[in-house]
């Protein structure tokens, strides 16, 4: 019984590779804009498997099945830690911490899960300013690495 | 008929947030009937239900509900959300058809063909950018009535980056002599300052610009000057000169080979305007591949004016012949 207990405390900080705990999870939502934006989907699991689902205004609609490796699904990590994701605020949009507006953009909304941390962030995109533009270039990365924007665009 | 700007600007004022009162709506590829869509939803009219576009849910632009106030209570059934929603094409038909200038488009792109085609319209800029459209309209000539057509040029712009007119709207004037001026559109609605997007003009980069104007209501040239300005002008604007050839029928053409005599017609033009006159002689002339706006004004002596070229390039003129 001791020993199942432990198993599931250190469950969060196991390891499938050298780099990526169990609990790793990345999900991108991007929400709709007065341009059309894409609005999809986007959940990239720990073991690397992703699962992309295209809603409106998207080149491909529909669900589709993916996987990037565990080096790619790291160094997003790896990003998200370089710019303290876990210590941002919970939201970035007009009238809060959101330099210079734009009248349009989407939402995104981004969790991720990594060693026993989770957190969720809302982000304008047509917000500006150092942490808004980091997070932009981190939702890029994670499009960029999961295969899917020719499914978007 | 004269276009009737008045009655199309007091459509837009009443219907910016309802349906139209030919009681459809559209989505990208299909017609909604308001009628049909109350009996599905059992929305009645007599009930108190009323057709209209509001703020969408959650991050969404807008949607398309049945809305009633009862008991002080706000009741609602949708009927869209914002996915699908196209009817600002739609829209403009109808104000543009309160106006007297009889149209039925559903689409941007057939809009502005349309509209092109009639005679008593002008397009006075065409798919130019952002700041060039705002000179143009900050010249005083595109009126409330007028269209403005949106053509993406983004590819992170509207329907995944598609290269093609995506939006209409009528321009309905300047809130305050410093604004940039305000549209009335559908998807998303708007008619300023009632709207709940704070942007009236939706003038941004990632589009280029076509602002086309009714002209049956423009000033007559002032017919003494006319006689004075037809012909070949020589233009200095800073750099090599440039030569446009004015005719009397309110259109210029300019070229960049100097014409040898009087009766040389203007071949391979680079650019084409309309130009209008003001009663004591100011010109305004706009062209329409590039978008800059000259102005003319008149000094007092036969065909002498000083020139200004987009408000800040002040030039030289020269009546050839």
């Amino acid at each position: 019984m001791l020993i199942w207990l432990a198993f599931i405390m250190l469950m969060p900080f196991q390891v499938i590779s050298d780099e990526q705990p169990r609990d790793s999870l990345i999900v991108l939502q991007m929400g709709a804009c007065e341009r059309r934006c894409p609005v999809y989907r986007l959940v990239l699991f720990a073991d690397g498997s992703t699962l992309f689902d295209g809603r409106h205004y998207v080149r491909i609609p529909g669900p589709f099945r993916s996987k990037v490796s565990l080096d790619s699904l790291g160094k997003l990590m790896g990003q998200a830690e370089a710019i303290r994701f876990f210590e941002l605020k919970d939201s970035y949009q007009p009238g809060g911490d959101c330099e210079s507006p734009k009248s349009d953009g989407p939402a995104a909304t981004l969790t991720i899960s990594l060693r026993g941390r989770a957190k969720t962030i809302l982000h304008f995109r047509g917000c500006a300013g150092r942490e808004a533009d980091q997070l932009t270039k981190l939702e890029d990365a994670i499009v960029e690495a999961s295969g899917v924007a020719k499914r978007i665009r | 008929m004269a276009y009737d700007r008045n009655a199309a600007v007091k459509y837009a004022e009443k219907y910016w947030n309802i349906a139209c009162d030919d009681g459809i709506f559209w989505l990208t590829n299909e017609r909604i009937s308001v009628a049909t869509k109350r009996k599905e939803l059992k929305a009645p009219e007599a009930d108190g239900w009323k057709a209209m576009f509001v703020k969408g849910d959650g991050t969404e632009p807008e949607k398309a509900v049945f809305r009633r106030t009862v008991g002080g209570k706000t009741e609602e059934k949708i009927i869209n959300g914002w996915a699908g929603l196209a009817d600002c094409a739609h829209y403009l038909s109808r104000c543009l058809s309160a106006g007297g200038a009889a149209i039925d488009e559903r689409g941007v792109a057939s809009l502005v063909n349309t509209l092109q085609a009639r005679s008593d319209t002008k397009t006075l800029c065409e798919k130019v950018p952002r700041d060039r459209a705002q000179k143009v309209v900050d010249s005083g000539i595109l009126k409330p009535g007028d269209m403005v057509g949106y053509f993406n040029v983004s590819t992170d712009g509207d329907f995944g980056g598609k290269i093609a007119y995506t939006h209409s709207t009528m321009y309905v004037g300047k809130l305050d002599k410093a604004g940039v001026g305000g549209v009335t559109c559908h998807t998303v609605a708007r008619f300023p300052p009632h709207s709940w997007v704070n942007d009236s003009w939706w003038l941004h980069d990632g589009y280029s610009y076509t602002l086309i104007h009714f002209s049956s209501d423009d000033a007559m040239p002032n017919g003494a000057i006319v006689p004075t300005i037809t012909g070949w002008w020589q233009l200095e604007y800073g750099g090599g000169p440039a030569f446009s050839y004015i005719s009397k029928n309110g259109t210029a053409q300019f070229v960049k080979k100097a014409p040898g005599k009087a009766s040389d017609l203007p071949h391979g033009a680079i650019d084409q305007a309309y130009w209008f006159m003001e009663s004591y002689g100011k010109m305004t002339i706009i062209w329409r591949k590039s978008g800059a706006v000259e102005v003319w004004m008149p000094m007092g002596g036969p065909a002498t004016f000083t020139a200004m070229l987009n408000g800040t390039i002040p030039g030289k003129l020269t009546k050839l012949f």
